[in-house]
């Protein structure tokens, strides 16, 4: 498009989950044309099956429209809808950086959350211009004047000059459209001479290869030209550059302060990197842009395809999905339960949760995921200092002088009545409170100190259904710090099933070993033999359950000589048996390895 | 709609192995037991029973003229619930095509068998008759909502035999909630007393959809555990091996010799032809069911068409493994030379790993010729037939 510089502006919308991000894109498509009203649906950026089933974002989507100011000009507007979800938020800080303005949404009938907060941060530390939105004004609750004043408080952003809109309704959009124009500052025109562009999101498009998103700082790009990647050197022919309306489309070239994408001669996923500079063979570049700070996945478990000659497939996907998730690490690891698989790590457990649902239903994977852990420092008697995300490799406990676990700082912000409640829950995670501020006369944000540990599993879902649904939280990594950390297995039949060890504190070792066996004898299904389900910590048996050996299997009558649908029901149950992971001669169904996660513990 | 069940019927080359059979259903009962999920309705209304005779007299007069089945069987629903007049109706449409038949059985309710019926039965060419008594025991049949009361079956019996049908089987039912052992065993010893040449006994299966199953949904009957199931399965086998009865098949015991071939062309992939509502068929190679209802079954045949719901073709393989748990079922098991006749695979070629592995669990017990179900495997067959399927 090459557009004229002064006329784009390039901006994102963050805001806490659910306060109406997508939404209000849907509006901002609808006035400007973007979207024709018959392929409008609700939040219809969100075009994954996972986001419209859950109704909420994980990827960010980049999207451009052209819009026609009152002041006559036609401007593009290039704007990136962004995840609210904790777990997500280094899609938001790799979109900050595509852009020069940033619109904060705040639901008028919740007020300031954590991710508001956590968000707000990225986007000044980016130097983005916001501009405060107080959305859902059509809900009788919404209350303007003191959600205004919260964020005058905690956020220090003026809202003498805020929006307020209803992203449902449309009202106040149109307003906020024209805002934009004089607000949000246009690109920085850029180095002449220089081609820069920061690759800040990537896709695979099976006819097209590896799609790189980029956000242009300097110079142009258009097809035919010779590009060449900064942190590796390969050099590459582009062969199309495009934008999005939602869906790519090809433009003649992307010229400096556009947001688009390229195709170009890359063949394999692992050429791309996020956060990489691409640069034109014919106007080198000799600095790339700063890229990303490293994100650091706090959660680690392994993934191993359910038939295990499925493993180089099951490769191949991870490196393709982790063009468009670059959040992730992976590497191959062996399990004697499961054979060969990956240990990989994320950024958190809903991230967890939506990789692996996504290697399903994207890459057709059958995947099934080991028990999540974090990264524990082992400080052997040696001397040696070891970090361990993998129970398999924690050393004997002769070896080991002392052992240490990551703490997090959280911050949870929620209803003065569910103080003690939640107060409770951080005890029961082995956690201490350590500040309380109130936000407003209703609510209070709290300080936490906690073991990483401990939130992996069911914090959030336990902090949900305790406030109702109202609390919410946000954390970072706090330091390291001694801890009594035991590793626990689990015995099927007398054999240690790999992976199913897990370490935990001695404290807790019990219960979470009384509750995996229960959830294990549940989720197994019965046998032709009895089936001891064990927890151990070393020899030591701490907890036990029986699954009882089926004694009834059988088709009395096969009705008239309908032997089609009988052979039909053995084929399914065969069909089951085969999605059952098999160690030894027993037969693992996939969501026993989700049950054993929903401990109460 | 397509023709499977014409064109196979009308082209199918003559194969070596048995002459294929002929099932008729008659849709009807004198009234539903609280656990049926069959294709029968209660009780049989005088038009729509005139209706279904004159529709099963299209659809079998459609059979090819050379259509000569070794085995015949009328089953249902309950054929002798059609009153005399109409069941005399019954056997004048099958007996033409049973002509020449070495088999032909007919099921029949205790209560729903007079003279006339049985005479009929014996004129026709009806060779066995399939008593279904169930139970001896008063409550039980209450409990179950069976159409008869505890003497009922003795009465059939003498009826039957006055009118010179020797051959009578007898069905009972095990696993009821509610009954326990000693009532089971008195109920053995009552069927034996008949003297009868077969004895199926069904485990009672909770369908979905039955009063039966809402009871259970609503916790007012508990189903009987699977280790109490498998004890009366276990009883069943015992007390009738005693009495010098063949366990020939999962639920089927018979007397040397009387055991029923009808039924065995069902286990061992043999071909089949089904008229009737519902009624399922296997020739050709293609497998069809017919539509299931009696107005659908009586609108498409009375129009000149086949009323098939839904046919299958099977590749070689898929029909070669069908036909081996099939024959599972059979407690001779498979014999290895026949199974490559009739399907051209090797069982070890097949299956052999997962043969091997079930024979180490003692699931399976190789014989001199093939493979069979061990004893204990019985009650757990669709497991080791899921392995193998
Ligand atoms: N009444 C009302 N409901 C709204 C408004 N804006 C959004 N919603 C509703 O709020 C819910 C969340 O909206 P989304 O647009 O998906 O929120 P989001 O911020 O994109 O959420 P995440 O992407 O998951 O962080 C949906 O049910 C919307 O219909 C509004 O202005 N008024
Ligand atoms: S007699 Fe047989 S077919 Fe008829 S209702 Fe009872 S169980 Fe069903
Ligand atoms: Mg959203």
């Amino acid at each position: 498009m090459s557009a004229d510089i002064s006329l784009i502006r390039n901006f994102c919308i963050i805001a806490h989950i659910d306060h109406g991000k997508s939404t209000l894109a849907d509006r901002m498509l609808e006035l400007t044309g973007a979207i024709e009203a018959r392929d409008m649906s609700a939040q219809v950026l969100d075009a994954m099956d996972l986001e419209k089933e859950r109704g909420i974002t994980i990827k960010a989507h980049p999207v451009s429209m052209r819009f026609k100011s009152r002041d006559g000009q036609v401007y593009q507007f290039n704007l990136i809808d962004t995840p609210g979800h904790v777990d997500f938020s280094y899609e938001v800080a790799r979109s900050i950086s595509a852009c020069e303005g940033a619109l904060l949404v705040v639901d008028a009938t919740q007020g300031v959350e954590a991710q508001t907060v956590a968000n707000t941060h990225l986007a000044l530390d980016h130097n983005l211009e916001i501009l405060p939105v107080l959305n859902k004004i059509d809900l009788p609750s919404s209350n303007v004047a003191e959600v205004s004043q919260q964020i005058e408080e905690i956020l220090a952003i003026p809202m003498d000059d805020a929006f307020q809109v209803s992203a449902k309704t449309g009202a106040g959009v149109a307003e906020l459209l024209e805002a934009i124009v004089h607000r949000v500052p246009a690109p920085k025109p850029g180095r002449v001479g220089w081609t820069r562009a920061l690759v800040f999101d990537s896709t695979f498009d099976v006819f097209r290869g590896v799609m790189p998103y980029v956000r242009l700082m300097d110079g142009d790009l258009r097809a035919g030209q010779r590009i060449r990647m900064m942190s590796t050197d390969e050099e590459y022919e582009v062969k199309e550059v495009g934008q999005f309306a939602p869906k790519p489309f090809a433009v003649p070239s992307l010229g400096v302060g556009e947001v688009g994408y390229f195709v170009a001669t890359i063949k394999h996923p692992k050429e791309v990197h996020i956060g990489d500079t691409v640069t034109r063979s014919d106007q080198l570049a000799n600095e790339p842009l700063p890229g990303f700070r490293r994100v650091h996945p706090m959660v680690f478990c392994g993934l191993y395809p359910v038939n295990s000659s499925d493993f180089e497939k099951l490769k191949a996907s991870l490196e393709k999905y982790n063009l468009n998730d670059s959040a992730i690490v992976f590497q191959a690891e062996s399990s004697s339960a499961l054979g060969f698989g990956f240990r990989c790590g994320f950024l958190g457990l809903l991230h967890m949760e939506i990789v692996q649902e996504r290697l399903r239903r994207e890459f057709d994977c059958d995947i099934i995921a080991t028990y999540p852990g974090v990264v524990y420092r082992v400080h052997l008697t040696s001397g040696e200092v070891k970090e361990i995300d993998n129970p398999v490799f924690m050393p004997d406990v002769t070896q080991i002088a002392h052992i240490e676990e990551p703490m997090i700082r959280a911050h949870v912000i929620c209803h003065n009545e569910n103080i003690g409640d939640i107060m409770q829950l951080v005890m029961d995670k082995r956690g201490a409170l350590e500040k309380t501020e109130s936000i407003d006369t209703r609510r209070v944000m709290l300080t936490c100190h906690m073991p990483l540990n401990e939130i992996v599993v069911d914090f959030h879902d336990r902090l949900k259904s305790v406030s109702r649904g109202y609390a919410s939280m946000d954390y970072e990594l706090a330091e390291y710090q001694v801890a009594d950390i035991v590793k626990m297995d689990i015995l099927l039949s007398g054999e240690v099933v790999d992976a199913f060890s897990c370490l935990v504190h001695r404290e807790k070792a019990n219960a979470r070993g009384r509750q995996m066996c229960k959830s294990l004898s549940e989720a197994i299904p019965r046998h032709q033999f009895v089936i001891p389900v064990q927890a151990a910590i070393g020899r030591n048996i701490i907890a036990r359950e029986t699954i009882r050996a089926f004694r009834k299997d059988v088709t009395a009558k096969c009705y008239g000589g309908d032997i089609s649908r009988k052979r039909k029901l053995l084929e399914r149950q065969k069909e089951g048996k085969k999605r059952m992971k098999q160690v030894g001669q027993v037969g693992i169904p996939q969501e026993a390895f989700i049950q054993v996660l929903k401990s109460d513990t | 709609m397509s023709d499977p069940g014409a064109d196979a019927v009308a082209t199918a080359t003559p194969r070596t192995g048995p002459r294929p059979g002929l099932y008729v259903h008659v849709p009807f009962c004198l009234r539903k037991c609280a656990y049926c999920d069959f294709a029968s309705e209660a009780p049989p209304h005088p038009d729509r029973i005139r209706r279904y005779l004159a529709c099963l007299d299209m659809e079998l007069g459609r059979l090819p003229a050379d259509f000569r089945p070794g085995t015949v069987f009328l089953g249902g629903g309950t054929p002798t619930s059609l009153n005399d007049e109409a069941f005399a109706r019954l056997m004048d449409l099958v007996a033409p095509r049973a002509a020449g038949a070495a088999e032909w059985s007919c099921e029949a309710n205790p209560r729903t068998v007079t003279a006339a019926k049985a005479s009929r039965m014996r004129a026709a060419g009806v060779t066995r008759v399939s008593l279904g008594a169930q139970s001896f025991d008063p409550s039980t049949l209450s409990f179950l909502g069976r159409a008869h009361g505890a003497d009922d079956a003795g009465d059939a019996v003498a009826l039957l035999r006055d009118a010179g049908l020797d051959n009578v089987g007898i069905d009972l039912i095990t696993a009821v909630p509610g009954r326990d052992a000693d009532a089971l065993a008195l109920d053995i010893d009552r069927a034996l007393a008949l003297d009868p040449r077969h004895i199926s006994a069904y485990t009672l299966s909770i369908e979905d959809g039955t009063p039966l199953a809402a009871l259970v949904d609503l916790g007012t009957v508990k189903p009987v555990s699977d280790e109490q199931a498998l004890a009366e399965y276990e009883l069943v086998r015992s007390r009738l091996r005693d009495a010098g009865f063949v366990h020939y098949e999962i639920s089927n015991f018979a007397r040397p010799g009387s055991e029923c071939r009808h039924n065995l062309l069902y286990w061992s992939g043999g071909e089949y032809v089904g008229c009737g509502p519902a009624a399922h068929s296997h020739r050709g190679g293609v497998r069809w069911g017919n539509v299931q209802t009696l107005e659908a079954w009586a609108d498409v045949v009375s129009r000149g068409w086949t009323p098939v719901a839904f046919e299958e073709r099977l590749t070689p393989e898929k029909r070669a493994r069908e036909t081996l748990v099939f024959s599972l079922r059979r407690l001779d098991g498979v014999d290895a030379a026949a199974f490559r006749a009739a399907t051209g695979f090797d069982l070890d070629a097949l299956c052999g790993p997962e043969i091997a592995r079930l024979a180490d669990q003692g699931l399976l017990e190789r014989t001199a010729t093939g493979v069979r179900l061990s004893g204990r495997a019985l009650f757990i067959s669709d497991a080791v037939f899921a392995e193998l399927v």
